[in-house]
């Protein structure tokens, strides 16, 4: 380049200089412009051969006529121009208004489960919805979710939803695929049939539905069909406690908390963190009451929460204290509990009746004294697999404590006085046994799989003549009805829900259904003769229940139904009834033995447990929840018998073994899992799994998905649902390998040892009490190492950013619920990697929630559990960065530690010198599937704002970048020189968390909560001696433990005293 | 083996002439191929095609078809690579240190020590290739301009590696090839097909042995001798800075570079005789690679032995004596952990089995050596396994404990590696002299009146005698 430049200019003089040259050395002669000047003498051809006039004809023509010439060939070229029309190009972009392209938008609508709603936010993106986020408006979630709602995403876009309309004509035809118009003259032909028998032999099997359009519709089935019948069943059901209050107050009524007033909470098998369909409230109430700094400062209730059950549960791995008990004594507890409340409240003396174990009599004594002690701040609560007498016995628990009003509160039961499920269900088996059922619709229900052994009702179903399943699955059901109608995801489909505590939401759809289905309202109404759209039905149905024009479309917006929450209602002992007086003499029954507690050779119970992830099996086929590790056991893929360890060790079988498991005649081989935690002589069995049709997710009984896990609904009994004694465990000589994200291998005693150790460090507890005495002592936790400078650090002063992100997670109030996990692999397009890749330890998840068990090995039912959630840290002193040899990892501005996915070559260096081991590689292109056609719908859940990572890169937890960055664009658009402010920006798991676990903002800015929060007294961070100065900092676990029982539930010491 | 015994009856090894010590070492490519090298430059290729599949396997599949994990990064990749960088490491000691400390009896084995650590190299540097994620860039981790303006992290010690090693292969590569062609001229002129005369003709650079050409090459040779010497030390200090330079308690010690670098000596003077026993039976090379050597080499691994055996307990020491939780874990979970009988075969093999040695009739008894050299080899093996997997498997974060399970990619890749070096190894003593000629002339022979009449190799000798009294340089 230069040297071409360099001899452009001289070009033009060259000539000049060329000639210059040699005639030059003349020194006499000074410029010339011929030879024959420098000769002297003119040059006579010139002269005469060219006259001035005849030269070039430009060269006379001085500068006038140049410009002349000039202009008009300048005017000719402009002339070519002009003669070209103007026509404007449209680019393709169009713009909707009010919307920006690329920026996701959301809407509100609602998910129910089990006919329980949770309000949603749904972002939709360029017309798809991409993520589910709480909606802040839903009084019960609050902008929370849990993991069922955010991976209910990727249920939208499965691939193995049923896409098409199926018939069989009888059980030994083959499926063949049908037009809605044979469904249409299907449908014609049986109602007409059925309206003239009046609905004779028509039943209808529905799943829990909170709905009124699903109501409305119901009712006009039934006004046209009076003979016909409807029946909701659920393979986890609620009705014990509709009829527990049945007993007491005479009305069925369902009972809600109100934990944020309460000061001791006795939860009984009741698990109201984990599956209640309140849970997402509850455990925003139970963890925002647990913040000890505002107990210290502003005196602030600071709740005490007791556990009684056999399954650790996510209430049991939060509470203060914990009695591993089994399921079919809880009665007894109650009973005793009650006795001793009524005689406290009374000034008696406590009944001398023993649970037969000491520490239970103590437990049961403190927990008596302490409720009495908070009277009308407490909160019995008892679980929903308990018998009714027990809830009827608690309801007069918290009536007779005076909890009943403030932090009880009952609403009317919708669904009234119906028979349970389970009793529903079984006469409906026997009706179509005995063949008086000749039509059933069965409405997204899965009863082929999910009854209970002794209903056959895969049998029972052969001998109905026209069986119509209507489901988002061709699943186990829908291959033994003779129709199987493709059901709409509740994203695609009008309809409404009703929350736990009554509030009102339309369900809303995002998007067009994705194959050939409709909702089961419109299913049920072409039935019915009268074809209407859902959104038709679903303002319908609002519409008649009060609603307005501008009503619907508020609810719309907010996602909820204004003032829809129910009101309590007032309830009074119904002293008088039969069944209360039987209640009393069940009292009495079970408080009239001395000692009334198992005894150790208690028959081993059955608890049927539904699971954390797939719930009764609906969510099998859901791979972000597939590969969720269970809150407590870790476990993947997978359910299993749990066991206590002295269980197992009495029954001969190890972890990991095969064993028949018989109950009610059945048997089912599955393998044990030895849980701490667990009570003895009670046998856990987690529902949900052992799928033969789920799809190439859950597994399918045909082809290459093999089941997942194991089916024990052949064990369960309609009449003993979810708790049974009489199990029976055979070990088999078989073995069988879990995918666990913990714990990958049994470990070994100086393991075992070390790990006790560092856990003190790693995960720092104390109690309330100690907590106020010495605040810092979770601190003092490590030997400070003198900092000895030998020069200053040049890391202190080189991050020096605008913003400092930093985050802020408190043990405190975290349950382990997992929703944040969901969120995160929601947000930034995490793959999910498989059973066999979770084996071999290659789990993506970014965040993960590290579960630690505190307890010694002679008392492994009385673990505590400690659960922290995990990801990068973002060191400021970052050792992946220094690590990496091609700076695919390096730090921004603001003090984040990012990785360039595009410059990461995989050498996994960085993860090796990752002291926390958050980071995650991609040992195989784990979107590979997503390239076949089948799946490529799944494309449509990733996030646009993340990349999606292949093969053989690096990643982790980013702090959700996109979200800063986007934060920040949106705060400089508004105003040049404005700053983030505190709380623009949200992380996906800080957003998910129900108990406000995780702070995430601006470590620069002192007023922060986040800085508030590091730098509380319970602030620490994780491995601060490798000096790598984490942005995350965790605060200290606090227990509540009543001082009375701190002895027998703690078996280590707790903060400071090591060190004080 | 049996054959091999006869070595310790005759202890001194017969005359060498200067007519002999060509013919006995040019033979050797110029007979018919041996009857026995095909069954091992079969096996040797079976290997090297296993290795090529398995490499074709894990990049058209991805590293997950090893059994790393999110855990445990590196495992068996990595230990391959510095168990192959070490077995080099003896061959340049041989020929550069002992050079310029005019060990003498060097010259019957440097050849062929040095053909090891090209070899040997060559399959170290195919473990970290092929272990990196996206195999297609990793030309990223070297400095080259380019559009982004990007250049590598001088910081890791990964970027050392590749300057470290490729500095080493390099250097180790023009010291093998400068010192060979005398050889390779000497077999040019042997040469009695056109093609042979013509390859060994290219390769011999146009060598006339001319004093200016002797003179030339001796100082080169000095200079590369001297280049190397230092390289002997940095690339294995480098290679141990992978572990050193990291935050990992058990790999973050200051005590890795010269404990690696022994470590390295040792193994690499394992498998130098390894190789060579088997070699100098076969091809009749007793005379020139003596028992006398075998038993020098037995020294040098007894030293080394006891040095690694010196930094594993330092090392024990220094955890213990540094109070750190981390460090004294790390060394408890070694000895006593999952991994325990990785460790012991670790101590088993590398400092027990060498204790032998100071026997000198178990140091020229030739069954003996061969079990010694390949325990220690085997030993070697463990102690990288050891450093790495049990640095890895329990960090800081008890919940992130796990175990590492090879895969059977895992096992062959490692296997296919000893493929590809053993038939690069036989394709060497086929088709280039495995002993140097002319050192050896010039060191060894004496008998200057052996009247020869080959062409250039006899004038090799007097100019060759500056090795032999090198106080004049």
């Amino acid at each position: 380049m230069s040297s071409i430049s360099e001899k452009r200019p001289g070009g033009l003089e060259a000539p000049d200089r060329m000639t210059n040259a040699a005639p030059a050395t003349s020194p006499d002669v000074g410029y010339w412009r011929s030879l024959e000047e420098l000769h002297g003498k003119e040059d006579p051809n010139i002269a005469a051969e060219f006259l001035p006039e005849q030269l070039d004809p430009m060269d006379g023509t001085t500068r006038r006529r140049f410009m002349q010439i000039m202009g008009a060939s300048v005017a000719m070229a402009s002339a070519v121009g002009c003669t070209r029309q103007h026509r404007y190009v449209v680019p393709a972009a169009k713009g909707i208004e009010g919307r920006t392209i690329g920026q996701s938008q959301p809407f509100a609508t609602a998910m129910e489960v089990a006919g329980s709603a949770i309000g949603i936010l749904a972002q939709s993106y360029e017309g798809r919805p991409i993520r589910l986020d709480g909606n802040p408006l839903h009084p019960l979630n609050k902008g929370a979710v849990n993991s069922w709602a955010v991976s209910s995403i990727l249920g939208l876009y499965d691939p193995d939803r049923s896409q098409a309309i199926r018939y069989k004509a009888n059980s030994k035809t083959a499926v063949v695929d049908k037009k809605w118009d044979d469904v249409k003259a299907a449908f014609k032909s049986l109602q007409g049939e059925l309206a003239g028998k009046q609905g004779e032999g028509l039943r209808v099997l529905s799943e829990a539905s909170s709905s009124i359009t699903m109501s409305s519709i119901k009712a006009k089935l039934l006004a046209v069909m009076p003979k016909a019948q409807w029946i909701e069943y659920e393979p986890v059901g609620r009705d014990n406690e509709r009829l527990g209050t049945k007993l007491v107050f005479g009305a069925p009524l369902r009972a809600h908390y109100d934990l944020s007033k309460a000061e001791v909470i006795a939860d009984l098998d009741a698990d109201l963190l984990g599956v209640h369909p309140a849970s997402l409230q509850y455990t925003r109430d139970f963890a925002g009451n647990r913040s000890p700094e505002a107990t210290v400062a502003q005196k602030a209730l600071f709740n005490r929460l007791y556990s009684v059950e056999s399954n650790l549960s996510t209430t049991g791995g939060s509470a203060d204290h914990r009695l591993a008990w089994r399921s079919s004594d809880v009665k007894k507890f109650v009973a005793v509990l009650a006795g001793q409340v009524n005689a406290l409240l009374k000034n008696q003396p406590a009944p001398s009746v023993s649970l037969g174990n000491p520490k239970a009599d103590k437990f049961v004594a403190v927990l008596a004294k302490d409720l009495v002690a908070s009277k009308g701040k407490g909160v019995v609560a008892v679980g929903f697999r308990q018998p009714p007498e027990v809830h009827a016995a608690v309801h007069e628990l918290n009536f007779q404590l005076g909890n009943v009003g403030t932090t009880v509160a009952y609403f009317a039961a919708p669904e009234g006085e119906v028979k349970s499920s389970n009793v529903a269900l079984a006469e409906l088996a026997k009706d179509m046994e005995a063949g008086k059922v000749s039509t059933l619709f069965i409405l997204g229900s899965n009863p082929v799989y999910s009854a209970p052994g002794d209903l056959k009702f895969a049998d029972a179903l052969a001998k109905v003549a026209n069986s119509i399943h209507i489901g988002q699955y061709f699943d186990e059901t829908a291959g033994h009805c003779t129709w199987h109608l493709p059901q709409s995801h509740y994203l695609e489909a009008w309809s409404d829900a009703r929350a736990w505590n009554g509030t009102h939401s339309i369900v809303q759809p995002l998007i067009e259904p994705l194959y050939k289905s409709k909702s089961q309202s419109e299913y049920l109404s072409q039935f019915l003769g009268t074809a209407v759209k859902s959104y038709d039905l679903t303002l319908a149905a609002f519409k008649s229940a009060g609603g307005t024009d501008d009503s619907w479309k508020k609810s719309l917006r907010d996602g909820v139904v204004a003032d829809s929450t129910w009101k309590p209602v007032t309830v009074k002992l119904a002293t008088s009834t039969a069944d209360n007086a039987s209640l009393a003499i069940w009292l009495t029954t079970m408080l009239s033995n001395d000692t009334v507690g198992a005894t150790s050779n208690a028959p081993l119970e059955a608890v049927f447990v539904p699971d954390s992830k797939v719930f009764d099996g609906r969510y099998t086929n859901n791979a972000w929840l597939q590969e969720l590790p269970d809150f407590i056991t870790k476990l993947t893929w997978d359910n299993a018998i749990l066991l206590s360890y002295a269980t197992a060790t009495k029954l001969g079988v190890k972890h990991g073994q095969m064993a028949n498991a018989t109950l009610h005649g059945a048997t089912v081989k599955a393998a044990v899992y030895i849980q701490p935690g667990q009570a003895d002589d009670s046998a856990a069995l987690l529902l949900g799994y052992g799928r033969k049709a789920a799809g190439v997710v859950g597994g399918t009984a045909v082809g290459r998905v093999s089941t997942v896990g194991f089916d024990f609904n052949p064990l369960r009994h309609s009449t003993a649902m979810d708790i049974a004694t009489g199990l029976k465990i055979t070990p088999l000589n078989e073995w069988y390998q879990f995918a666990s994200t913990q714990e990958h291998s049994q470990i070994d005693t100086a393991g075992q040892r070390e790990r006790d150790k560092r856990d003190d460090v790693l995960i720092r507890t104390d109690t309330l009490a100690h907590f106020k005495k010495e605040p810092d002592a979770v601190k003092r936790r490590v030997h400070e190492l003198p900092q000895v400078k030998l020069f200053e650090n040049p890391l202190n002063t080189t991050v020096t950013g605008e913003y400092k992100w930093g985050m802020a997670i408190d043990l405190s109030k975290c349950t382990g619920c997992n929703a944040c996990v969901v969120a995160c692999q929601s947000e930034n397009n995490i793959p999910v990697v498989g059973k066999e890749q979770v084996i071999k330890q290659r789990e993506m998840h970014w965040l993960r929630i590290d579960r630690y068990f505190n307890g010694d090995s002679e008392h492994l039912e009385d673990v505590t559990v400690v659960h922290q959630p995990m990801m990068c840290v973002h060191c400021e002193n970052a050792p992946c960065e220094q690590v990496c040899p091609v700076a695919a990892t390096v730090h921004s501005a603001d003090g984040t530690n990012d990785m360039v996915y595009n410059r990461c070559i995989g050498t996994r260096y960085c993860a090796n010198n990752c002291p926390f081991k958050v980071r995650r590689f991609n040992f195989f292109n784990y979107h590979k599937a997503l390239d076949d056609e089948k799946n490529n719908v799944i494309r449509l859940t990733f996030n646009p704002d993340v990349t999606v990572r292949s093969r053989g890169v690096m990643e982790k937890c980013t702090y959700c970048i996109q979200r800063i960055r986007a934060a920040k664009v949106r705060v400089k658009n508004a105003d040049p020189f404005g700053k983030v402010k505190d709380g623009d920006i949200i992380t996906a798991c800080q957003q998910a968390c129900p108990a406000a676990a995780i702070t995430f903002g601006d470590l620069n800015n002192q007023a922060s909560l986040v800085t508030q929060l590091q730098n509380s007294k319970r602030g620490y961070k994780m491995l601060e001696d490798l000096n790598i100065k984490p942005r995350t900092a965790y605060l200290a676990r606090i227990r509540n433990p009543h001082p009375d029982l701190e002895a027998t539930t703690s078996h280590k010491k707790e903060a400071g005293h090591g060190h004080a | 083996m049996a054959t091999l015994n006869s070595d310790n009856a005759k202890s001194v090894a017969p005359p060498l002439t200067l007519a002999g010590v060509t013919e006995a070492v040019c033979r050797i490519i110029e007979e018919p191929t041996p009857k026995n090298w095909w069954p091992a430059f079969g096996a040797a290729s079976t290997g090297l095609l296993i290795l090529l599949a398995m490499v074709g396997y894990l990049v058209t599949t991805g590293v997950g078809v090893w059994g790393l994990n999110n855990r445990i990064g590196w495992c068996w990749d990595i230990t391959n690579f510095v168990f192959w960088v070490g077995i080099g490491h003896a061959g340049t000691l041989i020929s550069a240190i002992l050079y310029l400390f005019r060990q003498n009896w060097r010259t019957s084995i440097n050849r062929a020590a040095e053909a090891m650590t090209i070899f040997a190299v060559i399959c170290a540097l195919l473990f970290p290739t092929i272990h990196v994620g996206r195999v297609w860039v990793i030309y990223w981790a070297l400095p080259y301009p380019n559009a982004m303006s990007m250049w590598p992290n001088f910081r890791s010690p990964l970027l050392w590696d590749v300057f470290a090693v490729s500095t080493y292969f390099t250097i180790s590569l023009l010291f093998w090839f400068m010192g060979m062609i005398p050889d390779l001229a000497t077999i040019r002129d042997r040469a009695t097909t056109p093609i042979r005369r013509f390859v060994y003709g290219i390769l011999s650079f146009g060598w006339r042995g001319s004093a200016r050409h002797w003179h030339t090459y001796e100082r080169t040779y000095l200079l590369l001798a001297a280049l190397s010497t230092p390289l002997v030390l940095s690339v294995h200090s480098v290679v141990s800075f992978d572990f050193a330079v990291s935050i990992l308690p058990g790999w973050h010690t200051t005590i890795f570079p010269p404990y690696f670098v022994a470590g390295a000596i040792f193994s690499g003077f394992a498998m130098v005789l390894t190789l060579m026993i088997p070699c100098r039976a076969i091809f009749g090379l007793k005379h020139i690679m003596t028992m006398d050597h075998i038993e020098n080499m037995c020294k040098i691994i007894l030293a080394t032995g006891m040095m690694v055996g010196y930094a594993y307990g330092i090392e024990l020491f220094t955890a213990w004596y540094s109070g750190n939780e981390g460090e004294v874990f790390v060394f408890t979970n070694r000895l006593f952990g999952p991994y325990w009988w990785a460790y012991w075969s670790m101590v088993s093999c590398n400092v027990l089995a060498p204790q032998i040695f100071w026997s000198r009739k178990m140091r020229r008894n030739i069954p003996v050596i061969m079990v010694a050299c390949v325990l220690v080899n085997v030993g070697m093996w463990f102690e990288r396994f050891v450093i790495i997997c049990t640095g890895l498997h329990r960090t800081s974060l008890p919940s992130s404990w796990g175990m590492f399970y090879p895969t059977f990619v895992d096992v062959f890749t490692f296997i296919g590696s000893f493929g590809l070096f053993f038939t690069l190894f036989l394709l060497f003593i086929r088709f280039v002299p495995m002993v140097a000629m002319a050192e050896i002339k010039a060191v060894e022979v004496h008998h200057y009146d052996d009247e020869v009449g080959h062409g250039h190799a006899a004038p090799a000798a007097p100019v060759a005698v500056g090795l032999a009294s090198p106080s004049k340089e």
